[in-house]
């Protein structure tokens, strides 16, 4: 399958030739595991320290990605706020919690980019994302279904954001933190409200990566507009937050 | 044109009742009742003396009426243009549509033959005015056509209730000798409008084309419409789609001659038996490309039910925008993003239903549920540049996500003196223990406008963040007042 003749190992001796191979090796099974696509195609949340972590340097474009816990939307904002071009919002018809402009737009994703599409039962939802995944024409595809998405679904909505290179994110904010049904998601993470305004970003797997899980606090700074890292010994109350005061 | 019921053995006359003030009369009679001497108007007891084996049904208006519609709906095939004429008639104005058929002879020859093959007897005319034709229609005795500047002496032989007039103004008529409509024109026109009023003169005017005579038809007509005939009915699903894609194609060139875009469609399909259905599609914006609307009709067209067969299809673009002429690009050079987002909005929007699809739209107003709508037309926003935000607001002053009907919670300590919110409160079955507050911030209603959601009056916003993190949006209702209420409006994290 390799086009290109390999050195037999034997002869490599060069540490540098033997490392040039290797990350060759390295970027043509993870171009395979991704179907084709370039290196690099992903949205970074800006802070280096997770991006680092994250095997293309941010969340995979072109894959779909799975949020749990209280602050999913939060986070799915900021991730969306950072590409360009409409973002597609599945609801359900029933969901009386509507995305709203003016504190998305504080997150920094401007709320005009935003088309929201009510779904009639979990069905219809699956097929939109799908529409909308693998469509080259929207930037995001935001869900949340009412119930998890089963393997073979994921695999279809995974297969449909490769062939739209569109960034799928599911939200399940009110999952618990139980057992979740497998799914072919690309990464899986639970973001969760932390006291003093951050939130707890936690790792669950992510496609890529070994040794899977791992947790950040984070921060959102209005001012500029980024999320960094909550700094350990800053949480105090009163510093982190000035205009909460506590209770 | 006149409704008989062709299922009924044709030797025994047969006639429709109705009563009208304590007596049957008969409201219709068809060709073997004629011949015995009936006629409409006639008493039922008359009636069944002159021919004792008549069969008497009664006359259902609501039928007729609905019938009358559909055969009005039917003669779409041969021109946008038609509406029902009374309880016996439909109107058709084929000016500019004859040629499609061959002629105004030929149009004609294949309305009756048709309308015929339905069961129906019915007599046609064609006349440069609708008075004229009315006139034709029922007394001429046969289907006539009547060349322009023929109309006068055309209808000079017909009776004078051919003018459409009540029958009190013909039968005071007839009593003066005026029993053909010949017999007004020697009369000056001031000494009929003296003598028999307004109408009868302004119906004499009108069939002989001095003044126009409006008539509304039944459908909006759509400006751009393409029609597809086929010379042998068919049925198969390929054969329908080609057929789509050439109404689709010429439909196409019409609209980019005029430099517009459709933003509905619609496709009506008309059967050999005389049925016909119809499919539509609507696009999020304007436009003409027929590939793309070949590809929003495809899932339509899985509903269509060709019976016996299709004769004719009929596309037309019900609802037309200005949309410029397309830029000349040069191949592969139109990149997926621009063409991509109108489309896709367009199939979602056909299948969930165009309503269901909304774009975020701010709007000002310093009423936090007011503060955005949901905008339904305009979908594809803007255009590809996004505009940079021009304030990005501070963060947490407003939630991500507004709950649509605030949620009334239950404090779960005494209410606090300086009216901030309680330290402990449940909401939607959990516990919730304050932990920061933020606040307040007062929102009095738009005293301009009568808001339902904002009767209780001004309002008290607290953020607020429980143990757990979780910050919410939390509003007081009545504020002063001893017995305020406390409501759960946002979601921040």
């Amino acid at each position: 399958m390799p086009a290109a003749a390999l050195p037999v190992s034997d002869e490599i001796t060069d540490l540098s030739v033997r490392c040039d191979i290797l990350a060759d090796l390295r970027r043509r099974v993870a171009s395979l595991e991704r179907g084709g696509r370039p290196i690099g195609s992903a949205v970074g949340l800006g802070i280096p320290e997770i991006d680092g972590y994250l095997p293309e340097g941010g969340l995979a474009v072109g894959a779909v990605h799975e949020f749990l816990g209280a602050a999913a939307s939060s986070l799915a904002a900021v991730v969306a706020g950072r590409l360009a071009g409409t973002v597609l919002w599945c609801l359900d018809v029933t969901c009386r919690e509507e995305p709203y402009g003016p504190g998305l737009a504080a997150l920094g994703l401007d709320p005009s980019r935003l088309v929201l599409a009510r779904c009639r039962g979990a069905k219809e939802m699956l097929w939109v994302m799908e529409e909308g995944l693998r469509s080259t024409a929207p930037a995001a595809v935001i869900a949340e279904p009412e119930a998890d998405i089963g393997l073979i679904e994921s695999r279809r909505l995974q297969l449909a954001a490769e062939a739209g290179r569109t960034i799928g994110m599911v939200l399940r904010e009110r999952s618990g933190e139980g057992c979740l049904a497998p799914s072919a998601v690309a990464s899986r993470w639970r973001v969760d409200p932390e006291p003093c305004g951050g939130w707890r970003l936690i790792l669950r797997r992510c496609r890529g990566t070994v040794g899977a899980e791992n947790e950040w606090k984070a921060k959102y700074h209005d001012a500029s507009g980024d999320l960094a890292l909550a700094a350990e010994a800053g949480d105090r109350p009163g510093a982190a937050s000035e205009r909460f005061r506590l209770v | 044109m006149r409704r008989r019921n062709d299922s009924v053995s044709s030797d025994r006359p047969f006639v429709l009742t109705a009563d009208c003030r304590g007596r049957r009369l008969l409201t219709a009679v068809d060709a073997a009742a004629e011949a015995v001497g009936l006629s409409s108007g006639m008493a039922l007891a008359d009636a069944r003396a002159l021919a004792p084996d008549v069969m008497v049904e009664p006359d259902d208006l609501v039928a007729t009426e609905a019938l009358l519609s559909r055969l009005a709906d039917w003669c779409g095939r041969y021109t946008p243009w038609t509406a029902v004429e009374g309880q016996d008639g439909v109107w058709l104005d084929i000016a500019g549509c004859a040629h499609l058929f061959g002629g105004e002879a030929a149009v004609m020859s294949d309305l009756l033959a048709r309308i015929r093959g339905f069961g129906f007897a019915a007599r046609a005319a064609l006349a440069p005015t609708p008075g004229s034709a009315w006139a034709c229609a029922r007394f001429a005795g046969q289907s006539v056509i009547i060349e322009e500047g023929e109309t006068r002496d055309a209808i000079a032989a017909l009776p004078i209730a051919g003018l459409r007039l009540e029958p009190e103004i013909a039968a005071s008529l007839s009593r003066l000798g005026l029993r053909r409509i010949g017999d007004l024109y020697p009369l000056p026109r001031a000494t009929v409008v003296a003598r028999f009023g307004d109408v009868a003169a302004r119906r004499l005017d009108e069939a002989l084309g001095r003044v126009a005579e409006p008539i509304s038809p039944r459908r909006p007509v759509a400006p751009f419409r393409n029609r597809l005939a086929f010379a042998e009915a068919i049925g198969h699903a390929d054969d329908i789609a080609r057929g789509l894609e050439r109404l689709l194609v010429d439909l196409s060139a019409d609209l980019a001659r005029a430099s517009r875009g459709g933003r509905r469609f619609e496709l009506t399909f008309f059967r050999v038996d005389g049925s016909f259905q119809e499919i539509a599609i609507g696009t999020a914006r304007a436009t003409r490309d027929p590939a793309h609307l070949a590809c929003l009709f495809q899932e339509e067209l899985v509903t269509v039910d060709p019976g016996f067969g299709i004769e004719t299809m009929v596309l037309a673009a019900a609802v037309t925008e200005k949309q410029a002429p397309e830029q000349a690009v040069m191949q592969g050079t139109r990149t997926e993003t621009e063409e991509g987002i109108g489309a896709l909005l367009d199939r979602l929007g056909n299948r969930l239903g165009f309503g269901r699809l909304h774009r975020l739209q701010a709007f000002e107003s310093h009423l936090p549920d007011r503060a955005q709508r949901l905008a339904g037309d305009n979908l594809v926003g803007d255009g590809a540049s996004i505009p940079e935000l021009r304030h990005r607001p501070r963060l947490n002053r407003r939630p991500i996500r507004l709950l649509v009907d605030p949620e009334a919670m239950t404090p779960m300590t005494p209410e606090e003196r300086d009216g901030s919110p309680p330290a402990m409160f449940r909401w939607r079955g959990r516990v919730h223990q304050l932990r920061r507050t933020d606040g307040p911030e007062r929102i009095s209603p738009e005293w301009w406008r009568q808001d339902r959601n904002w009767a209780g009056g001004a309002r008290d916003y607290w953020r607020i963040e429980d143990a757990e993190g979780r910050r919410l949006w939390l509003f007081r209702e009545g504020g002063g007042v001893e017995e305020s209420c406390w409501f759960v409006h946002g979601i921040f994290a």
